[in-house]
């Protein structure tokens, strides 16, 4: 019984294996990067606009349904757009927030296999933790995407809820006042970044 | 010369709109700046019923602000992280004034703000405007350093 029983497990993680890894798509060269919304929004554009020499040539531009001003945004950035649903409203609460981050990661989880980009450039807020979260959860399949934070110019003196997240997972983890390095040491500082 | 007053675009700064006085204009005025325009945003009602019924004030709720920050010579604006560089980077130099909006109970606005004076910017309540804009018009603001790549992060990566 017992046998039978461990047999099953073994089947059913396999067939989980299996089918998760035939989710994950051929690794690409484009980098995902997440419009937060607002002034999240407004860094990030920003940022994308002071790359050089490691500008990518593909842009895969994720932001939150119902997100307009992001997704005109990113019409500017020639990119392929995906909208993923808000792992958390302003105001919302715990129980509601975790059922609706559930359902976020269910959905951008698929978007994130699929995709299988080289980098995630995020710079909050609450989605973009879960777009980490996937491409943490989906390493084991295939997916060796470098996770970068750049946590946002109105943190002074403390992280933000995301760079708090993040901060153990991101590859790199970028900041704009020289004051958090002395706080976060994975932090890096190389100046204003926007 | 004009004066261009940002309020804020996602929350209402009733305290900022109604904070454009008679007296403050006046001030203005006295220093050669007769236009005053204002972003409102989400503010229309404490807009008309105060400073939209001043002569030199004109108001939009919401536009493309790019132009307007180029053309005005003195800027008020709420303490929003993506409006001070708007500005600072937009028309490098300019006087710039900040008015932490004090009911968000969002200290960063503050903090932010803080790092930039007095180099960049004079941060000010709304009952100090008349004194910072003449302090603001007689000091001399700093550039700002052109912003870092991050090119130099991700090439370490790859």
């Amino acid at each position: 019984m017992l046998g039978l029983a461990l047999v099953a497990a073994i089947v059913v993680a396999l067939g989980l294996f299996v089918g998760v890894k035939s989710l994950v798509g051929h690794r690409s060269d484009a980098w995902m990067v997440f419009l937060g919304s607002g002034g999240h929004t407004g860094e990030m554009m920003r940022l994308l606009d002071n790359l050089s020499v490691t500008r990518p040539a593909h842009l895969l531009a994720v932001y939150s349904q119902g997100d307009d001003m992001s997704r005109k945004r990113a019409l500017s950035l020639d990119a392929k757009m995906f909208a993923v649903p808000r792992a958390r409203k302003v105001g919302q609460g715990w129980a509601s927030s975790a059922l609706s981050s559930l359902y976020s990661l269910w959905f951008s989880f698929g978007v994130v296999a699929k995709a299988n980009p080289r980098l995630l450039l995020v710079n909050g807020p609450g989605t973009c933790v879960i777009l980490a979260a996937c491409v943490v959860l989906l390493k084991p399949f295939g997916v060796q995407t470098t996770i970068v934070y750049v946590e946002s110019l109105a943190r002074v003196s403390s992280l933000s809820l995301s760079g708090r997240l993040l901060y153990p997972v991101a590859d790199a983890f970028v900041v704009q006042w020289p004051q958090l390095v002395q706080k976060y040491p994975r932090a890096k500082y190389i100046g204003m970044l926007v | 010369m004009a004066c261009l007053v940002l309020t804020g675009a996602t929350v209402p700064f009733n305290e900022l709109v109604s904070g454009i006085t008679p007296g403050v204009v006046r001030v203005l005025n006295s220093k050669g700046i007769g236009a005053i325009e204002m972003q409102y945003g989400h503010a229309k009602a404490a807009f008309e019923n105060g400073p939209g019924r001043l002569q030199s004030v004109a108001g939009f709720a919401f536009a493309d602000l790019t132009e307007k920050i180029q053309n005005a010579s003195i800027v008020i604006s709420h303490a929003g992280t993506g409006s001070i560089l708007d500005v600072l980077r937009g028309h490098p130099g300019i006087p710039l004034i900040v008015v932490p909006n004090e009911s968000l109970m969002d200290n960063h606005q503050l903090e932010v703000a803080n790092q930039f004076e007095p180099d960049y910017l004079c941060v000010s309540r709304v009952g100090d405007l008349e004194t910072t804009i003449g302090r603001a018009l007689n000091h001399t603001f700093k550039r700002l350093p052109a912003p870092k790549s991050l090119d130099a992060v991700i090439s370490q990566l790859h």
